[in-house]
């Protein structure tokens, strides 16, 4: 393993001073590119080099590999996971989450609800491999939405020889039972390589360290010192198929993913007693549950040329939500559907995406980005409950990018993005009128990069983004159970503006890996929800929130370093923090995370790895209006990894133990956390991997 | 050496954190506390008769308004629609009226409003208070009753 970061190292330098302009993956061109995506992988290049980046590799993604891909990608500088009890969680990077952070798989943005307070991601952690992170706005690449940034789950290498990979994983988790299988088999032959995936976790109600919890002055029980209908299963399919001859290189990648959950009965409208009496059951999945559906088709296909690389993604996807609960409702007087009386909430999302890219490389020093981009989306509802109406949205954009390299040590960026949107939301009864909205903004980044030499590297960036409304804050008005308050939206409002300035430094050397990133953003328009002081005619609903777009800004940054002390034994340091200001409010903004600090030591040897952490998280006291301040609290977490080669492939065994001392804490950005519901407790975690 | 110039650099990162962690919100995002004394958990309230409402209202800075919700809990589930299929006279008790409280950091509050009706269901209801401040900081107490034909008439003291 030492051997292999060395040479990804030392690769690294090369590829930084002499192949920078052929390090593209798969550019058919370059034959010094294979090489780089044979060892390491450790640079995969972005189109803009100068954006904030961190790469996590496959590896580092199977080390903290847990129950969701956020539990893994939660341990990258910058980026926090949302969680929602112990099933799922989605991204939130420097402070901005929900809608603003764009995730994408393939090449094409994951389209769902990710509005929702209690909607996870629809994306199989065991089949993501290299991820790339953009930490601030990035919808000069990937459109509205990637404002906060973007998590871009880079596609599986294509293999160089003809081979037959296959992979088994089973995974066990202690504090929600869970059990995780995963299966693979990859065949590579000639110009044909087809991957075939297929995930299944099943996990049972989840164990706290408590045996109370008090919520609305009320001491409620907790039965077993078990949440009540947390359980929840997860099934993913996958089936890549790819084929590259001559210039030409193509994918179609077909995923499905499905998610049942149940919401903690405490968590959803008034906590009731009787409700939380235990059912004896754990396995169970009863009312109020939701379920998702995320089916993907993409085609990605590329044509290779001389000095010229086209690239053509095509993508449909289709997000079906469904939220059960017994029938009740807010408006007074309505009456139980005849058919599914129980279905409060359907949301199916139907999203058609193109884009169209063009890399342009006259001169081995300037090479030069064409893109134009699409995507139509068709939202529908059903159910009992109203929370957001049908909808139909466009957006179309077209962006430059140009990377110009002086010099070995200074590389020049710079990008521009225009969009134009478009909404259109039909009239619901008494709730929502029908709204018709048009959109145009711009998008800009200008950057530099400067490495005089192997050990240092210096990045700066300016960059301008924005975000569209999106239908929940142009429409919405009802009560979320997600959220439990009367929440609406305006018609009005103008799109989200934001500034970021960003400044990175890296130190790598032999013994020593470094990096300082601060960074401020600034949003002239920053949409937040604001208590409006009115008491909503629904009931139970308290006041009404209103969405309302004021000043914010943002200033932070991460630190990392990790040390070599000796031979195999390293000591690495990070910690990252954001202070956040809404300027309407006078107050911190929604969720801002705490400040977090990792203190790890590990022992790494080719075959074995071992590591202890303490991780610290500071208390949270900047909340905004009717936000809970959380106090601060520190976790010991070990783990390790074994690997036994085989005669063929390689069985590894992992072992992570979180909460090692069972310490009861509460996490400020969880969705429970509200509810006074503290965090699981002492969680082992094993995994089996097996790989031929 | 090289760990020197780290560690500088991390304590100057830390220091700037625990500098913004002491610093608390400019504005006002402490919640309204509420005392409600009367009815208690558990109480059973007579159907015909009305409910004696006693509660204590305080703020840091200065209060908003209140409101009192009773709605059925019939099923354990905190609010559903009247059935059309009932076919008694008894109906579901709803009631929900706001309360001004503005200009005021302390404000003791009793009152009779709450009647309830004969034609009433008896049963489990929701009994909650729900307060802002002036800020829009919401504070709710939730209250189990019990809705009954048989309670105990509540005295008068003054």
């Amino acid at each position: 393993m030492i051997i292999k970061r060395t040479i990804s190292v030392l690769l690294m330098g090369l590829c930084s001073s002499s192949v920078h302009y052929a390090q593209t993956a798969d550019s058919l061109k370059n034959i010094q590119m294979q090489e780089v995506s044979v060892m390491g992988f450790s640079r995969q290049r972005s189109e803009v080099a100068t954006l904030p980046t961190v790469h996590v590799s496959a590896e580092e993604m199977r080390r903290h590999l847990g129950h969701s891909l956020m539990d893994a990608l939660s341990h990258t500088d910058g980026v926090r996971a949302m969680d929602i009890g112990v099933g799922f969680s989605k991204p939130m990077i420097r402070g901005l989450g929900f809608q603003r952070v764009a995730v994408s798989e393939n090449g094409v943005k994951q389209e769902g609800q990710q509005w929702g307070a209690d909607h996870g991601l629809e994306i199989d952690a065991f089949n993501v491999g290299e991820v790339r992170v953009v930490k601030g706005p990035a919808s000069v690449l990937y459109g509205s939405d990637a404002m906060g940034g973007a998590i871009e789950i880079l596609p599986a290498p294509f293999p160089q020889k003809d081979t037959l990979m296959g992979e088994a994983l089973l995974q066990y988790q202690s504090v929600s039972s869970g059990l995780s299988a995963s299966a693979m088999l990859a065949l590579k032959r000639k110009r044909f390589f087809t991957r075939l995936r297929y995930s299944e976790r099943h996990w049972a109600d989840y164990r706290v360290p408590a045996d109370s919890f008090t919520y609305l002055s009320m001491n409620l029980p907790i039965h077993a010192r078990r949440l009540k209908n947390t359980a929840g299963l997860e099934r993913g399919l996958n089936w890549l198929w790819a084929y590259r001859q001559g210039r030409f290189d193509g994918r179609v990648v077909i995923s499905d993913s499905y998610q049942k959950a149940g919401f903690f009965s405490g968590a959803h409208g008034v906590p009731n007693s009787a409700n939380l009496l235990s059912d004896g059951k754990r396995w169970n999945i009863d009312l109020p549950y939701s379920m998702v559906n995320h089916l993907k088709v993409i085609s990605h296909n590329k044509w290779t040329g001389n000095s010229l690389q086209a690239t053509l993604v095509l993508g449909y996807q289709q997000n079906h939500r469904e939220e059960w609960s017994r029938f009740h409702t807010h408006n007074y007087g309505q009456q139980p559907p005849s058919r599914d009386p129980d279905k409060e909430l359907l949301l199916r999302l139907h999203t058609g995406s193109a884009k169209m890219q063009v890399r342009y490389t006259p001169l081995s020093e300037w090479e030069h980005y064409f893109g134009l981009s699409a995507m139509v989306q068709k939202h529908r509802i059903g159910g009992y409950g109203f929370l957001i109406p049908n909808y139909n949205r466009s957006e179309f954009g077209a962006y430059y990018l140009s990377n110009y390299r002086m010099n070995n040590a200074l590389v020049f960026n710079a990008s521009m993005r225009y969009d134009i949107g478009r909404i259109l939301t039909r009239a619901h009864g008494q709730e929502a009128e029908a709204v018709r909205r048009h959109f145009d903004n711009y998008s800009f980044a200008l950057g530099a990069t400067f490495t005089p030499d192997r050990k240092h590297e210096l990045r700066c960036s300016v960059g301008r983004a924005f975000r569209l409304p999106s239908a929940n804050e142009l429409t919405s008005n009802g009560v979320h159970h997600g959220a439990f308050r009367h929440e609406r939206g305006d018609a009005a409002l103008a799109s989200e503006q934001g500034w970021q300035a960003d400044f990175s430094y890296t130190l790598h050397t032999d013994r020593l890996k470094l990096s300082v990133s601060p960074f401020f953003s600034y949003y002239s328009h920053f949409i937040a929800l604001h208590p409006t002081g009115l008491w909503s005619a629904l009931p139970d609903a308290g006041q009404v929130y209103q969405f309302k777009d004021s000043p914010a800004w943002f200033a932070g940054g991460e630190f990392r370093m990790k040390l070599r002390v000796i031979r195999h034994f390293y000591y690495e340091l990070s910690g990252e923090y954001v202070h956040t200001y809404d300027t309407g409010s006078h107050t911190a903004t929604p969720f801002s995370p705490p400040a977090s600090m990792r203190n790890t030591i590990s022992w790494e040897c080719q075959r074995w790895e071992l590591f202890a952490e303490c991780h610290s998280v500071t208390r949270q006291n900047r909340v905004c209006h009717n936000e809970d301040t959380t106090p601060g609290y520190n976790l010991i977490n070990v783990g390790g990894k074994v690997d036994f080669p085989l005669s063929k492939g390689k069985l590894s065994l992992l072992l992570n133990v979180r909460n090692l001392l069972n310490t009861s804490y509460l996490n400020h950005l969880n969705f429970y956390r509200k509810i006074e519901m503290p965090e699981s407790g002492l969680d082992f975690q094993t995994t089996i991997l097996f790989t031929y | 050496m090289k760990s020197n110039i780290l560690f500088s650099i991390f304590s100057v990162l830390l220091g700037l954190t625990f500098v913004s962690c002491d610093k608390d919100n400019d504005a006002d995002t402490t919640k309204p506390v509420i005392k409600l004394e009367e009815p208690a958990n558990g109480e059973v309230l007579r159907i015909g008769g009305d409910v004696h409402f006693e509660a204590e209202f305080s703020d840091d800075v200065m209060l908003g308004s209140y409101l009192v919700e009773i709605h059925s809990n019939f099923d354990g589930h905190s609010h559903k629609a009247p059935s059309s299929r009932a076919t008694s006279e008894e109906v579901p008790f709803f009631f929900k009226k706001s309360y001004d409280l503005s200009g005021k950091r302390n404000s003791h509050e009793h009152h009779h409003d709450i009647v309830i009706p004969e034609n009433t269901k008896p049963g489990n209801y929701h009994f909650m208070v729900y307060c802002t401040d002036a800020a829009g900081n919401q504070t709710l107490v939730s209250r189990e009753v019990v809705l009954s034909h048989d309670a105990e008439e509540h005295h008068h003291e003054e």
